[in-house]
């Protein structure tokens, strides 16, 4: 759904739904090292499918939807509290609660598992990355320029952002459910949000397609924050980090 | 409604206990170390069902938004790699 500038480009990992690909820019850094990195960043991978997946009936995700009382890891812990923090924070535009079979927070996990993998990261110490989970990005260290694609044309750009130590998230509207009406989400077609935290990058994409820009709203307590929504034939925004094409 | 969610742990970073209507009871239960930090906490499904009954803050407005057309893009340098 983005497009990122690179130049180094580590490799792509999947476990389960997620595709996590790493971008590092720290020089001067031992490729043992890099490999134990990876390895690191697979593992947790397969933690976070492991625990979230709402497909595999021994996840604590699924678990929890069947109504069994369990003890959560503080990663499951923390993921129901964004979930939370989100859904309030969008007035129930983002709501894990909503969809069918119960509670699902897919909606944010992607930002989640960035974030998770940047803690590897840094362990490692390395610096100077970027984490691309299926499209959402958490970029460390240095700017980073990142082309937001039209909609209709996945070669050509709307929209650049710049983000330092930013989480860039997009979603679209054929991939989004309107949890007040159970129907495809119709606010915009495609929303992409910069800010300082990737769980909630991800949670307000999601909602800002489906309440378009009167979303924008939500940003009064975010100031921070950058998004760009395309809304029928219209481009908008608001935020320093969005710079229109053209 | 009988007793839905625990909290476990001796880090007060662990402690914050999931946001649940006021009708959810709390507890502590026992921590296995005080010099071995348990992490985690006590879910239930059925209080985690119950959250979606928390009720939603009023909002204000927001930031100035700006738009224009569309338009067609611009090309962002980088073409597809071809399927094998």
């Amino acid at each position: 759904m983005s497009a990122l500038l690179v130049d180094r480009h580590l490799g792509t990992s999947r476990a389960g739904d997620l595709a996590v690909t790493l971008q590092v820019r720290d020089e001067q850094v031992a490729p043992q090292l890099l490999a134990d990195a990876w390895d690191a960043v697979h593992d947790e991978l397969d933690r976070i499918s492991r625990a979230f997946s709402v497909s595999r009936p021994d996840s604590a995700v699924a678990q929890l939807r069947a109504g069994a009382t369990l003890l959560v890891d503080d990663g499951v812990a923390t993921v129901i509290d964004r979930c939370l923090e989100a859904r309030t924070l969008t007035g129930g535009a983002f709501d894990p609660w909503a969809l069918d079979g119960g509670f699902d927070p897919s909606g944010l996990l992607h930002g989640w598992t960035a974030e998770v993998c940047a803690d590897v990261l840094r362990r490692y110490g390395l610096r100077r990355f970027c984490v691309d989970v299926s499209g959402d990005l958490l970029c460390r260290g240095e700017v980073w320029r990142v082309a937001v694609t039209h909609p209709d044309d996945a070669l050509r750009s709307v929209a650049t952002l710049e983000a330092c130590d930013a989480a860039v998230a997009t979603s679209r509207w054929d991939a989004v459910v309107d949890p007040r009406s159970g129907l495809r989400a119709s606010g915009a077609r495609q929303a992409t949000v910069v800010g300082p935290d990737a769980v909630l990058a991800d949670a307000l994409a999601t909602a800002l397609v489906v309440d378009g820009v009167e979303g924008s709203r939500w940003f009064a307590s975010l100031p921070e924050w950058s998004a760009c929504l395309v809304d029928g034939d219209e481009l908008a925004w608001w935020g320093s980090a969005v710079h229109p094409a053209g | 409604m009988r007793s839905l969610v625990l909290r476990a742990g001796t880090v007060a970073g662990v402690l914050a206990v999931l946001a649940l209507p006021t009708t959810a009871a709390q507890a502590e239960v026992a921590t296995t170390s005080a010099s071995v930090p348990s992490t985690g906490r006590i879910v239930s499904g059925e209080a985690l069902a119950a959250a979606i009954v928390a009720p939603l803050p009023r909002t204000t407005a927001g930031p100035r938004v700006e738009r224009r057309a569309l338009g067609s893009g611009t090309d962002v340098g980088y073409r597809p790699v071809a399927a094998s």
